[in-house]
């Protein structure tokens, strides 16, 4: 379809004899959230893993479409997922630049405009009005960011000394620093409070609705991904076991299966 | 005091060499987690290079600061032009291999470029008449004449500018923040965009560049070298980069100091054939007591 934002087709991933994704078909739309779940060890990780070139798809076909180009999503990997495909992730643990403050956290997403507007460093160095004006602008993007998680009062702190929830928060807005088509979260909720899953459901819809950037979230946190998500994916045992909305996940009976287990 | 002064301002002097080469092992530690042994004769080779310009433009007519202008710019280019390739052929490959893979290939790259240069230079010592010469004298009516040379007020305003442009580069560009954020996580890093192997190749030009600024004020400041000065040197930048606390910056330069100013004082009122033992046992005493150097953060995981 041509509305799609990304298509993943036939998608198989296979370690030795384990097979962790086993002909997974799915697409995600543009500004929608799409949530993947299902039980630990399903699969949903790899997912990711190789939609951002960690891993090789055994076979299969990932499609994202960036300005009405489809793009090969295999072809990427490493930098060029966030530089070429606009592919953000984040991870499961928090990958913060700790020793580094927030203000800056947020910069180095932006590093590679600043990069060509420095001149490689070399304007930068003498401080050149050019690269002065970019730099001033990335600080206000980091800004307009900081102020939606309200923590541009702590832009100069170290981000390792943020608590947690913050934590959270911020490495969703560093990665949309990068300008992402699609924003990848894994688990953004897990150590969460009530009070800061709530926060979080609301900046991702925010995400998706003012910057209409489509969001493939992994979550175990029901209250996030019944609350958000438009479109729910099953996995189990690396298979696809079901696919609706958030309404009609809830009530089948292949996924309370496949989380409770059956009665004999 | 006479003779505590010249010391100070001896050691100062030695201090800026240690401290410019230390740079470049703390930087390349702090990124890739290496001990870039080749980086002792990279700085060795910017000696040479150094050395041949010098001789070149002493053929000419040119002005002083011009030829040391230029000499500082051809030894800096030349020598990040080898500080890049040895990254290219010798670490690049074994990124992902284990860990002392990259190590046992630095020592190889060491050994490969002594003898290079033992081949394209010959084996024996290099010398260059002063290129500065003169200098103020203190006390000149006391017994002991205190000299602070020209060369040596070069070496420390040249090794001073030099740090402060570093310390510009990395705290205030884009590459510089690029650089920190690999120091602390190359993956994410990578996902954010940035190309992590160009940056860590911007290390190696930037590290050997500046250790051929070193080599450059060694050449100037001795007059002789041979193929294997790169050696010793580089070990005692290490100690330097060890006792500041290997992957600070700041650190590498205070260790740089504290190794010249310790190998002048032992030298001075102790023994000279020892000094070389001076250096290398504060390194084990300083270890003993602060196991992360002076400026080293101790590395916390939290569990």
């Amino acid at each position: 379809m041509r509305d799609n934002l990304l298509d993943v087709e036939n998608l198989s991933m296979r370690f030795g004899g384990l097979l962790a994704i086993d002909d997974l078909s799915f697409s995600a739309k543009k500004d929608n959230i799409t949530s993947i779940i299902g039980p630990n060890g399903a699969g949903k990780t790899t997912v990711f893993n190789c939609l951002t070139g960690f891993y090789k798809a055994t076979s299969g076909s990932m499609f994202l479409n960036k300005d009405n180009k489809k793009l090969d999503l295999k072809k990427f990997s490493d930098f060029k997922v966030a530089q070429k495909a606009g592919v953000a992730r984040t991870f499961q643990n928090i990958r913060l630049f700790p020793q580094m403050s927030v203000l800056e956290n947020m910069m180095v997403a932006q590093h590679n405009k600043l990069m060509i507007a420095s001149g490689f460093s070399i304007l930068g160095l003498v401080n050149a009005p050019s690269f002065l004006k970019k730099e001033k602008e990335a600080i206000e993007i980091s800004k307009y960011w900081l102020d939606i998680i309200n923590l541009t009062n702590r832009a100069d702190d170290n981000a390792g000394d943020l608590p947690y929830g913050d934590q959270r928060k911020l490495e969703i807005v560093r990665a949309m620093c990068i300008n992402p088509q699609l924003l990848c979260l894994d688990e953004p909720a897990a150590g969460l409070n009530a009070k800061e899953s709530a926060e979080l459901n609301k900046l991702l819809l925010f995400i998706k609705n003012e910057k209409k950037t489509g969001i493939l979230l992994i979550e175990h946190d029901m209250s996030v991904v019944m609350g958000i998500s438009d479109h729910v994916v099953v996995l189990n045992y690396g298979k696809k076991i079901f696919e609706g909305t958030a309404k009609e996940t809830k009530n089948s009976p292949e996924v309370i299966e496949a989380y409770l287990g059956t009665e004999d | 005091m006479e003779y505590f002064l010249q010391q100070l301002i001896n050691g100062l002097t030695l201090g800026s060499v240690y401290g410019l080469i230390a740079i470049g092992y703390t930087m390349v530690y702090g990124i890739i987690g290496m001990i870039n042994f080749a980086h002792g004769d990279i700085f060795m080779v910017g000696a040479f290079v150094a050395l041949i310009s010098f001789i070149l433009f002493a053929l000419t007519s040119i002005a002083l600061p011009i030829v040391l202008l230029l000499t500082l710019l051809i030894a800096m280019v030349f020598t990040a032009c080898y500080g890049w390739t040895v990254e290219k052929l010798a670490y690049k490959p074994l990124r992902k291999s284990f860990r002392l893979a990259p190590l046992i290939s630095a020592l190889g790259m060491s050994i490969v470029l002594q003898n290079y240069v033992q081949a394209a230079q010959g084996a024996r010592i290099k010398t260059l008449q002063p290129v500065i010469q003169g200098g103020f004298n203190f006390f000149e009516d006391s017994n002991f004449t205190v000299t602070l040379s020209y060369l040596q007020i070069f070496i420390v305003i040249v090794t001073i500018v030099l740090m402060a442009i570093f310390t510009l580069f990395i705290t205030r560009t884009a590459l510089g923040r690029a650089q920190r954020a690999c120091e602390q996580d190359r993956t994410m890093t990578a996902l954010m965009g940035i190309n992590v192997d160009r940056t860590i190749s911007m290390t190696f030009i930037i590290g050997s560049s500046l250790a051929s600024v070193a080599g450059m004020m060694f050449v100037m400041y001795y007059g002789v070298i041979d193929f294997y000065i790169g050696f010793l040197a580089g070990i005692k930048a290490f100690t330097a980069a060890v006792l500041g606390g290997i992957g600070s910056i700041p650190g590498a330069m205070l260790g740089g100091l504290l190794i010249g100013l310790i190998e002048t004082f032992w030298s001075g009122y102790i023994s000279i054939e020892y000094k070389d033992i001076a250096a290398f046992s504060t390194l084990v005493i300083v270890l003993i007591f602060f196991p992360t150097g002076f400026l080293g953060k101790p590395d916390i995981e939290k569990v």
